[in-house]
């Protein structure tokens, strides 16, 4: 089956963090998954602060552009993913929420249905590629005395009846992902936690602080490397922690093991 | 009078020519422009001009001039429809203004036996005028047919649009009405005929009427083939050599069917001669307008183009500040920006128009101008909801350097004391909050409904306090030796016993890093992190429903 989803890499990304865009596309190409790239807007998670009513809808526009492509969506972004899921959870529940939305949609010709996927890289990766598959590809693997340590990402994980994307409390994903690198994983109590992004701007100090914990967390773990798999996490630890140890993206990570580079 | 309404209309371009240059100069886009001094900026404008328009430079200025904007590269890149809409316009008008307009001091020097009334310049002339009009209809569709564009376009918009059309519509009715000219086609046989031989004139009109589509106010009969043949030598003689047969005026020529039946009342009147006026006066309006216009960035677009693609101006401090405004001048507002924009959904619930960028680039001129309204808070607060995803820059079709302007007007507008709700809100404590928002109004969110004012949403609550030690921002708030105010178990108790007042204003609430750990380890399954949400979605109403000024 021809693997093809539509293309949501958020403003991040598009904006200030091509790079990471750039290996995540190359990935997918590597690993023969199709993709579209649509006129999406924001996902909708910054202005939740501010107005629920505006991030939902900004969300149903964009879910609503991929529907009429028949398209699931594939972000590499879990605050994306987690904001779409968010979104989709609320109008699935919420039927007056779903009316006006549609009545705002309308004025563009768009529909919200509903009827289309969220999908983060990992699911994409781990369920839908699957990892006998990117197994065959890996020409360049990691040597097993490498240790990576997984940093899930708030968004994706939690609230888990919402995003379903993985046990809340121990998930695996995305260790089992970066297993088939030929890296070690390690486990640290801190790998489901904030990495302090979410509060840069309001209080960088206390961000530092959350930021400073995890990395003490991996290092005392063996870690050589923290692996990501959200731009959010991977623009906190850029900022901050890069000269104590590396930390990249899944993309990143998988492409050097499968092209060398 | 037609000769000093120019010099008027010409009088007012150049002044306004030089009040935009002023402006260029005058105006501080921020803190580090208005650092320059105005004798430097003066000099630092005069040398990009020069270097620009004029020397070292030349090769790199001319490649933009023709690409970007003779060729409208970007227009293309950002939309082949746009850029053919645009391209139709651009041309038909310009090579209008030059071969005809300016017909004595160019056509006739480079155009072999130029005269207005011979083809193939009519028919030239009437294509020009027919590529404008479609695009400005083009253009007038896509600005009612798009969303976003319909909502932005602004009467300056349609006036530029009007004008145009009106200039290239009275064109063609003067044409037309010229061609049916029984007083024009009197005095051209008075000015350019060698006999005045009563009988020759006669078979001459018989022979306009017929194939000139002059209409004479005595009947002529055309019918009469001696008559015609006599009218054909005499016109062979004394008029072909200037005039061409009006259908390859292919427009004009087809309009005169509308007028044929009231031809003599219209030549009575002089019809024509008024028309030509109103022409005549539309254009001078046009010039005179130009530069105060949006019009204006024919000049601003290309100059814009040109400072971006040369160094000089990244160097040289005070050129870059003169550029800043250049640049913001260079907006044709045609809403590509808004299009592109990211968060051009959240306009459409919020609905401040200063989301979007091609409305807020309006704004930080008047910024720069130095002017303080009211809508400056609109800009700080609609500015705030960009997530810097670069869209506009990328898509902008004049080259605008836009996502830096907006960190700049940012910067700006914290510098003249405004504030981010969530640094607003560390100004006062919760209790002091509470009491401030006490004596107004309660802002409203129509059509959302409240989970925090269901008492079921904390019903099972049992004060355990499980969600406070998940919490990583109360964990690292107590290791920064500054603990939290309120931790997110107070607060499910303060909405338990109904002092949500109290809750909008906490720090817990404002630094919450949506993390969810509270909600998925709460054993009762009380939504904690949705209703801290739903809290700043209320602070946040409360917050801009009073002006920040009155704090």
């Amino acid at each position: 089956m021809q693997l093809k989803y539509s293309y949501f890499p958020g403003c991040k990304i598009s904006g200030q963090r091509t790079d990471y865009g750039a290996s995540t596309q190359t990935l997918m190409t590597l690993l023969g998954i199709e993709w579209v790239d649509l006129q999406f807007n924001c996902c909708g998670y910054p202005i939740r602060h501010q107005s629920l009513e505006a991030s939902v809808f900004s969300a149903a526009r964009n879910m609503a552009i991929s529907e009429h492509a028949h398209l699931d969506i594939m972000t590499p972004c879990k605050c994306c993913f987690g904001n779409l899921k968010h979104s989709q959870h609320m109008l699935k529940n919420d039927s007056a929420l779903f009316k006006r939305v549609n009545e705002r949609l309308k004025e563009e010709g768009l529909t919200y249905s509903g009827s289309i996927e969220i999908k983060h890289i990992l699911n994409v990766l781990y369920h839908d590629v699957g990892l006998d598959i990117i197994k065959t590809r890996i020409l360049h693997p990691y040597p097993s005395t490498t240790h990576v340590a997984a940093s899930y990402g708030c968004h994706a994980l939690r609230p888990s009846e919402v995003t379903n994307f993985d046990h809340p409390f121990d998930p695996t994903i995305f260790e089992n992902v970066i297993s088939v690198s030929g890296a070690q994983t390690v486990f640290w109590p801190k790998r489901t936690e904030c990495c302090g992004q979410p509060v840069f701007e309001k209080n960088p100090s206390l961000s530092n602080i959350m930021l400073q914990s995890k990395i003490s967390d991996a290092i005392e773990a063996g870690a050589d490397i923290i692996c990501t798999a959200c731009t959010y996490c991977q623009m906190q630890y850029d900022s901050l922690g890069q000269d104590q140890l590396t930390v990249m993206t899944i993309s990143q990570l998988l492409k050097k093991a499968i092209s060398g580079n | 009078m037609l000769k000093y309404s120019f010099y008027i209309s010409f009088a007012i371009f150049i002044a306004g020519l030089i009040f935009r240059l002023v402006q260029w100069i005058r105006f501080d886009l921020d803190k580090e422009s208005a650092e320059q001094s105005k004798v430097k900026r003066t000099f630092a404008l005069w040398e990009s001009l020069w270097n620009h328009l004029v020397s070292a430079q030349v090769l790199l200025m001319l490649k933009a001039f023709f690409w970007d904007g003779l060729l409208q590269v970007r227009v293309l890149k950002s939309s082949p429809l746009r850029w053919l809409t645009h391209m139709s316009i651009f041309w038909g008008f310009i090579l209008l203004l030059l071969f005809h307009a300016l017909d004595d001091f160019i056509s006739v020097w480079l155009l072999p036996e130029y005269a207005s009334t011979m083809n193939p310049y009519m028919f030239l002339r009437n294509l020009c005028g027919v590529l404008v009009l479609t695009g400005i209809f083009a253009a007038l569709y896509r600005r009612r047919k798009k969303r976003i564009v319909k909502h932005i376009s602004n009467w300056m918009d349609y006036s530029v649009l009007g004008l145009i059309a009106a200039i290239i519509i009275s064109g063609f009715l003067v044409e037309s009405l010229q061609i049916i000219s029984e007083k024009q086609f009197d005095s051209m046989v008075t000015d350019y005929m060698i006999t005045d031989d009563e009988s020759e004139i006669l078979a001459l009109r018989a022979y306009w009427a017929k194939y000139y589509s002059v209409v004479f106010e005595q009947t002529v009969d055309t019918s009469n083939t001696i008559l015609i043949k006599t009218g054909h030598s005499v016109n062979e003689d004394s008029c072909a050599s200037c005039h061409s047969r009006p259908q390859y005026a292919f427009v004009s020529f087809n309009l005169i069917q509308f007028f044929a039946p009231f031809a003599t009342v219209l030549n009575a009147l002089h019809m024509d001669t008024i028309l030509l006026i109103v022409h005549y006066m539309l254009c001078f309006i046009g010039l005179a307008w130009l530069p105060f216009s949006k019009m204006f960035h024919m000049i601003s677009t290309p100059l814009n183009y040109c400072m971006a693609a040369s160094s000089q101006e990244s160097k040289h401090l005070a050129a870059t500040a003169n550029g800043k405004i250049v640049s913001l001048d260079a907006c044709t507002h045609c809403g590509v920006c808004s299009e592109h924009c990211s968060v051009a959904p959240i306009h459409q619930v919020i609905g401040n128009d200063c989301i979007l960028p091609s409305e807020k680039i309006g704004v930080v001129l008047s910024m720069a101008a130095g002017r303080h309204p009211i809508v400056l808070e609109n800009l700080f607060s609609g500015n705030a909801v960009c997530t810097e995803c670069n869209q506009c820059t990328q898509n902008c079709p004049s080259g605008i350097p836009l996502l830096d302007i907006w960190q700049g007007a940012k910067r700006e507008l914290q510098n003249k004391g405004m504030y981010l709700p969530q640094d607003l809100i560390k100004s006062h404590s919760a209790y002091e909050w509470s009491e401030i928002w006490k004596s107004q109004k309660l802002a409203t969110l129509p059509g959302q409904s409240f989970i925090s004012d269901d008492p079921q949403t904390y019903e099972a609550c049992v004060q355990c306090s499980v969600c406070t030690q998940v919490c990583p921002i109360v964990a690292a708030a107590s290791n920064s030796g500054d603990p939290i105010d309120v931790t997110p178990q107070q607060i499910m108790n303060l909405l338990r016993i109904g002092l949500k007042d109290k809750a909008l204003g906490t720090q817990m609430v404002w630094t919450c890093a949506t993390c969810y750990m509270c909600q998925e380890n709460c054993p009762q399954h009380i939504p904690v992190a949705d209703v801290f949400y739903e809290l700043r979605n209320l602070a946040h109403a409360q917050i801009n429903f009073k002006q920040t000024g009155e704090l």
